[in-house]
């Protein structure tokens, strides 16, 4: 016995020495942003949903900020893949509709620079504020802010009724603040955990101070009455976006156009469903385009291909409505050109090899397009309002880089549905239990429980989890039936008043009196599978899982008939070792079920796996910490343990 | 008390146990563990702050001349300025450091001497270092690219100093880009309007938004920004911007209003103030 406890002290202390000795083996491979910027120049986030994004920033002069090898890692990738070489602002033209006064804000006021404003505190309230260096004279200022945001719902499935698959979203966003004259401009970077990147230009500040006209169809009247029109005004913002995609030497463009057959359908109820052949294109050569209705483009990477055997691309995605198509300088949605390194500003180009020259001039050679440069121009025409006076509430916009296979399944795929690709129609789901011959109100049934083995893709870090069904007999459910009677039924027009008549002892305990929760195992590493069962929510009902104390959603699952819940969830990366208590709460009913078990110490393989997805010192020495602290722990503790033999042998 | 007193003294080790493995010995064994752990995870704590905040870096915050005309700028240096101690990666953002040392390698080049600034003195004007662009080059060295103006020829002049090499790669020179004016041109622009006849309904605009302040270069109510201005088909007054350098100046007052300086136009390469339509 004492034995086996000094082992196993001695085995962790070894195994803590042991993570620092290999330390430098054991760290992971270098990713491919990590190739290209150091320290602080790098962002590394792995988002809630298990999704990792990495960017190099940096604040060039005229252009802003700048993001460098943009890659993303869906939740189930080894790595990150590259996305962008590089994306940032090209251009931003402000012509006024009196035609008297016409900027170009990146070249001949700057973006960065000297126009880069301090962030404070009301800039960034979620994340942290990053310093660049802007300038000779201000040196180093806090200039980014980059954090992650809460984005909506991410998705929401029921279509299958085994469960409610549904879950929050969220973004890493990267932003700056720039003042030009009487505007200011946030420039920001979402880039979203289902590998979705939005771009966006937010304009606010003030109304040019100088431009009023007393021409009415060029302004609007913003001062009492028919008084003091403020001019009428265009922000074309371009952006150049050079895409990587996966890294890849050979990229094509290639253009989606959808057209009218000319024939309807027979079927439908108003007998207008046309039909539509949507053809896809290779753009050979530079060009700009005009969007027209049903038409799409994306870059696309010929040579690297998804699990499915799809070439990953990203799709750019355009508002089609406000190009300001009166000046060459600006009369394109979108333009392609092979990327150049001289070829940099949309307009008023200032790398002296192609001086003053514009997209237009960039195109007139017509190169072939292997590695493509996007050049998205996106149009506002502001007519002034009565809101938009001092100090003028933000006004967007943008556009969005949409990633199109670049992932074989949804990115942030629940567990539970891993197992549809394609054709659902005859394949059975895992996650309905068999009917069984004698169900029992009062006992859960054996229910053939999905296990991970039968997801699609093997998790390398999921350990082998119990068979649930063999935990139901070793600790009998309490019968659902019994367990109502001590808290009331929820009764959907409370208010809250305290119950009426005596017996108020147990209203006091309020929701604490909550259902118990069976786990398939008592004690699992993080990235295992967990399974669960409890009873006595409404038949049909959503319910909520969330582990605590911090609290994680793990799932929404449905309730079958029997009012019971039988799912699985996989424990996040993250989750400390120790108990952890999981509450179900049923959505509709407000019954509340919960019970604890414990996420072990990471297996080896999880550990490694995690340092390899992570990459950082501060895990490592993390972990050798926890581990000498167990070990600590059970030293100390025998310690005790022999004094105390001891004493009781000497009294 | 019948309590039984537990005496102080070592037991001896019980029989069949080996004599390190006493509770004195476990105690301390837990309690090296236990600081070792306290360590290692304020180790961690550390690693993990390094990781997401800055790095304390004096030298990066070292002000520095804005510009080239400046007495103090690295442009003028006497004793050389070394390269930085430890070359960034390729896509880093920018350091003080480097950027000193770029603008002083790039002074050092034959063309700098030979071009003038926006005061007709020796030396270029200086505009601004950005992180050449990355994706030209495959050898994962350090560039940075120097704008100059050279009011001798009118022409804008890249300067490619490779960090890693410590040379100077490239200079290339063109007419026909402007970009953005410094601090010291836009300062010597607004001095050149204050001077010129033009100036007269300004400072007049002046008077009228301070109660009866005199307008002067010195005047502390007013903040200075700057644009540079090409001449299109629709402006009429300075057919040559563009190809000469010229600036807007907006001229901010204290408390918000702009005086109105759309209508003037400076060239800075001719030294004279244009009004235009």
């Amino acid at each position: 016995m004492l034995k086996r406890i000094i082992g196993g002290a001695t085995s962790v202390a070894l195994l803590a020495a042991g993570l620092l000795v290999a330390a430098p083996t054991a760290a992971s491979a270098q990713t491919i942003t990590e190739a290209y910027c150091s320290g602080d120049s790098l962002v590394s986030k792995t988002l809630k949903s298990g999704s990792t994004w990495q960017t190099c920033w940096r604040i060039d002069s005229y252009r802003g900020l700048v993001l460098d090898k943009v890659a993303y890692q869906p939740r189930d990738d080894a790595a990150p893949i590259l996305v962008l070489d590089s994306i940032a602002l090209a251009q931003l033209n402000v012509p006024y509709d009196t035609g008297a006064t016409e900027y170009n804000d990146v070249t001949t006021y700057q973006v960065g620079g000297r126009r880069l404003q301090e962030l404070t505190d009301v800039d960034c309230p979620v994340g942290e504020i990053r310093t660049a260096w802007v300038d000779a004279s201000r040196g180093e200022i806090p200039a980014l802010c980059v954090g992650e945001e809460d984005s909506g719902i991410a998705y929401r499935s029921n279509i299958a009724n085994d469960a409610l698959y549904a879950a929050q979203g969220t973004d890493l966003v990267l932003h700056t603040m720039s003042r030009i004259g009487w505007y200011e401009y946030q420039v920001e970077y979402r880039l979203h955990d289902d590998g979705e990147i939005t771009v966006r230009l937010g304009a606010t500040g003030d109304l040019s101070p100088n431009d009023y006209v007393n021409v009415i169809n060029r302004g609007w009247p913003i001062g009492d009455g028919d008084t003091d029109y403020a001019v009428n005004h265009y922000h074309s913002a371009f952006w150049r976006v050079d895409f990587g995609i996966d890294s890849g030497a050979t990229q094509h463009v290639q253009k989606f156009t959808t057209t009218h057959t000319g024939e309807y359908g027979t079927t439908g109820d108003t007998g207008h469903t046309a039909i539509l052949d949507t053809q896809i294109t290779q753009l050979a050569t530079e060009t700009k385009t005009m969007g027209a209705n049903r038409e799409a483009y994306r870059v696309v990477n010929p040579d690297s291909l998804n699990a499915d055997g799809h070439a990953r691309s990203y799709e750019i995605i355009v508002p089609r409505d406000q190009a300001y198509n009166l000046n060459p300088e600006t009369d394109y949605d979108i333009a392609f050109t092979s990327a150049k390194s001289d070829e940099i500003h949309a307009s008023y180009n200032l790398i002296p090899s192609k001086a003053g020259q514009a997209v237009t001039d960039y195109i007139s050679d017509g190169e072939a397009l292997t590695d493509p440069v996007a050049w998205v121009n996106v149009g506002f025409h502001h007519i002034n309002r009565d809101e938009d006076q001092s100090p003028m509430p933000i006004h967007w916009q943008g556009f969005t880089l949409y990633p199109r296979d670049f992932a074989a399944q949804a990115p942030n795929i629940p567990e539970g549905r891993k197992w549809v690709n394609g054709d659902m129609r005859g394949v059975p789901n895992p996650n309905i239990p068999q009917p069984t011959p004698t169900p029992s109100p009062t006992s859960p049934s054996p229910t053939p429980t999905a296990t991970p083995t039968t997801a699609p893709t093997p998790d390398p870090t999921t350990s082998p989890t119990p068979d649930p069904t063999g935990e139901p007999s070793e600790e009998p459910t309490p019968d659902p039936t019994g367990e109502p009677s001590d808290e009331p039924t929820p009764d959907p027009t409370e208010t809250g008043a305290p119950p009426a008549g005596g017996g108020d002892g147990g209203a006091d305990e309020g929701s604490a009196a909550a259902l118990p929760v069976t786990f398939g195992s008592g004690d699992v590493a993080p990235g295992a599978t967990q399974t669960f069962t409890a009873s006595g929510f409404t038949p049909g009902e959503s319910v909520s899982a969330v582990m605590h104390s911090d609290p994680v959603n793990v799932g929404t699952f449905v309730a079958d008939p029997s009012g019971t819940v039988d799912a699985q969830f996989i424990v996040p990366l993250d989750a400390s070792p120790g108990q952890h208590r999981l509450v179900l709460t049923g959505q509709t009913s407000g019954v509340v079920a919960e019970g604890t078990f414990a996420v072990a110490q990471a297996a080896p393989a999880a550990v490694f796996g995690a340092l390899a997805t992570t990459g950082t010192d501060a895990n490592r020495w993390a972990l050798t910490g926890l581990l000498l602290l167990a070990g600590g722990a059970a030293m100390g503790a025998l310690s005790w343990h022999m004094r105390r033999q001891t004493v009781k042998a000497r009294a | 008390m019948t309590e039984p007193q537990i005496p102080p003294a070592v037991d001896p080790p019980p029989p069949g146990r080996r004599r390190w493995l006493t509770p004195r010995t476990l105690g301390i064994a837990s309690a090296v563990s236990a600081g070792a752990a306290a360590v290692a995870l304020v180790f961690a704590t550390q690693v993990a702050v390094q990781a997401t905040s800055t790095p304390p870096d004096a030298a990066s915050s070292t002000p520095i001349a804005a510009d080239s005309t400046d007495d103090d700028a690295p442009e003028k240096a006497e004793a050389p300025i070394e390269p930085p101690a430890q070359v960034a990666a390729v896509n880093d953002k920018l350091t003080s450091s480097e950027v000193e040392y770029v603008r002083y390698l790039g002074a050092q080049h034959p063309d700098f001497a030979a071009g003038r600034d926006v005061f007709g003195g020796e030396g270029m004007q200086f505009l601004s270092t950005d992180v050449a662009e990355p994706s030209a080059y495959d050898d994962g060295q350090r560039r940075l690219i120097s704008l100059y103006y050279d009011y001798a020829t009118d022409e804008t002049v890249s300067m490619v100093v490779n960090v890693t090499t410590q040379t100077v790669e490239s200079v290339q020179r063109a007419q026909g880009a402007q970009p953005a004016p410094t601090d010291a041109e836009t300062a010597h622009a607004w001095q050149l309007l204050l001077e010129s006849e033009l100036a007269e309904p300004i400072v007049a605009e002046f008077a009228g938004l301070t109660g009866g302040s005199a307008l002067t270069t010195q005047s502390a109510e007013i903040e200075l920004t700057a644009h540079s201005f090409s001449a299109d088909a629709g402006t009429f007054g300075a057919e040559q911007c563009g190809i000469q350098r010229c600036v807007q100046v907006l001229a901010q007052v204290d408390g918000g209003a702009f005086l109105t300086t759309s209508t003037f136009v400076v060239n800075l390469s001719t030294q004279s103030v244009l009004p235009i339509s």
